[in-house]
């Protein structure tokens, strides 16, 4: 079975390219474009292998209806570090979750240290082959 | 419709000489009305002996009389047989000779259709050919204006294009976190999108600063802005609190 990544993400048409050597290597990658689908798309957790999550992510990009939880993001700082704190302290999920965002060190100016983020990126001046190169430990892959 | 016209075009080649065959029959049998009788009296011929022996009282004479009708009987049936064997035969031949002239008509027709196809393959072959010429001789020329666009010093790239021309590593890192910043400012500007305004200051704290081109636009937008607010009722509450993101982007206070 192919290896299956979750990247919430509202400029992925623009940034898609970043992933374009492990879609080469046979990984999948679904996305979801704002908060509002990524929550939708993340309460499968079990269905990925891993989770990529942006910081600066919009409510919504559509006129879907936004769940209640959602909303609750918008007391911190950035809706993906709510995003963050529901997949690991309410949803439980267990699979690897990376942050990729033009934020620096997000774990650490947001304090997210308990939420066990095996990852840490940042999208300024990042290049596909390095992403690549701290992905695959994650999956697993040579 | 063409199709439906070659079928019945077929069909017509194919089943007028056999009727043509089978009208030159009928034309025989009228010709030669002895044979015709000699079918239609060998019912008839049974009788006859019968009527014979009872008005004759020579018993060898009647048996002669029935052997010799027996015997002309017998001849004509043969007659018949071979008349219809002869028919037979023709009409085979006929068939034959229609079904080879069709055969050889439609591989005749197939050969003209296949060349007719040949020309036309080798026709759009070259028109392919000349298109691919074409579409590569315009794309050398986006490439080569591309490069340019790459190479000029204080221009900032297209996001897209940045992308592509960093991976390839025909610009540097702080040329394409330039880009980066300048896609966020054209996602709030442009866009409306809140997320690229966010992502402007998150640039801006990295860069220690903004690249020229985005002071430059949002200089122009604050002018624009400013004046719209001067104007009594032209301005909203989005004009407002954009008026008041872009002093937090250029660093200048809210007086």
């Amino acid at each position: 079975m192919n290896t299956k990544v979750l990247w919430i993400e509202d400029d992925y048409y623009n940034y898609q390219s970043l992933f374009r050597p492990l879609e080469q290597k046979g990984v999948i990658v679904d996305h979801a474009l704002s908060a509002s689908e990524g929550y939708k798309k993340a309460k499968k957790w079990k269905n990925y292998d891993l989770i990529v999550v942006d910081i600066i992510l919009p409510l919504t990009k559509d006129s879907d209806q936004i769940d209640d939880e959602v909303y609750k993001w918008e007391k911190e700082d950035y809706l993906g570090i709510g995003l963050v704190k529901w997949l690991r302290e309410d949803l439980k999920a267990k699979c690897p979750v990376v942050i990729l965002s033009v934020i620096d060190d997000p774990v650490e100016n947001y304090n997210l240290h308990n939420l066990q983020i095996e990852d840490n990126l940042s999208k300024r001046g990042l290049l596909p082959s390095t992403l690549a190169d701290r992905i695959k430990p994650i999956l697993n892959m040579a | 419709m063409q199709t439906l016209f070659h079928t019945i075009k077929r069909l017509i080649i194919f089943i007028l000489p056999s009727i043509l065959t089978a009208g030159l029959l009928v034309l025989f049998f009228i010709l030669f009305p002895s044979n015709r009788l000699a079918i239609s009296s060998t019912g008839t011929q049974q009788v006859t002996p019968t009527s014979s022996i009872t008005t004759s009282n020579d018993p060898i004479q009647t048996i002669e009389s029935v052997s010799k009708q027996a015997i002309d009987s017998s001849n004509r049936t043969l007659q018949v047989v071979q008349w219809s064997v002869s028919i037979f035969v023709l009409s085979l031949l006929g068939i034959a000779t229609n079904l080879t002239t069709s055969f050889s008509s439609n591989l005749k027709e197939a050969t003209r259709r296949l060349d007719e196809i040949g020309q036309k393959f080798e026709y759009v072959n070259q028109e392919l050919e000349e298109t691919h010429k074409e579409l590569e001789s315009i794309m050398n020329n986006y490439l080569n204006l591309q490069q340019d666009l790459i190479a000029i010093e204080s221009q900032t790239l297209p996001f897209d294009l940045a992308t592509k021309a960093y991976e390839n590593g025909k610009i540097d890192k702080e040329k394409y976190i330039e880009s980066q910043a300048w896609y966020s400012w054209q996602k709030w500007k442009f866009g409306g999108d809140e997320t690229g305004y966010k992502e402007l200051l998150v640039h801006k704290k990295a860069l220690n600063g903004l690249p020229k081109s985005i002071i430059r636009s949002a200089i122009a937008e604050l002018i624009e802005i400013n004046e719209k607010i001067n104007k009594a009722g032209m301005a909203n509450d989005q004009d407002f609190k954009n008026r008041l993101k872009l002093l937090k982007v250029l660093n200048l206070p809210e007086a």
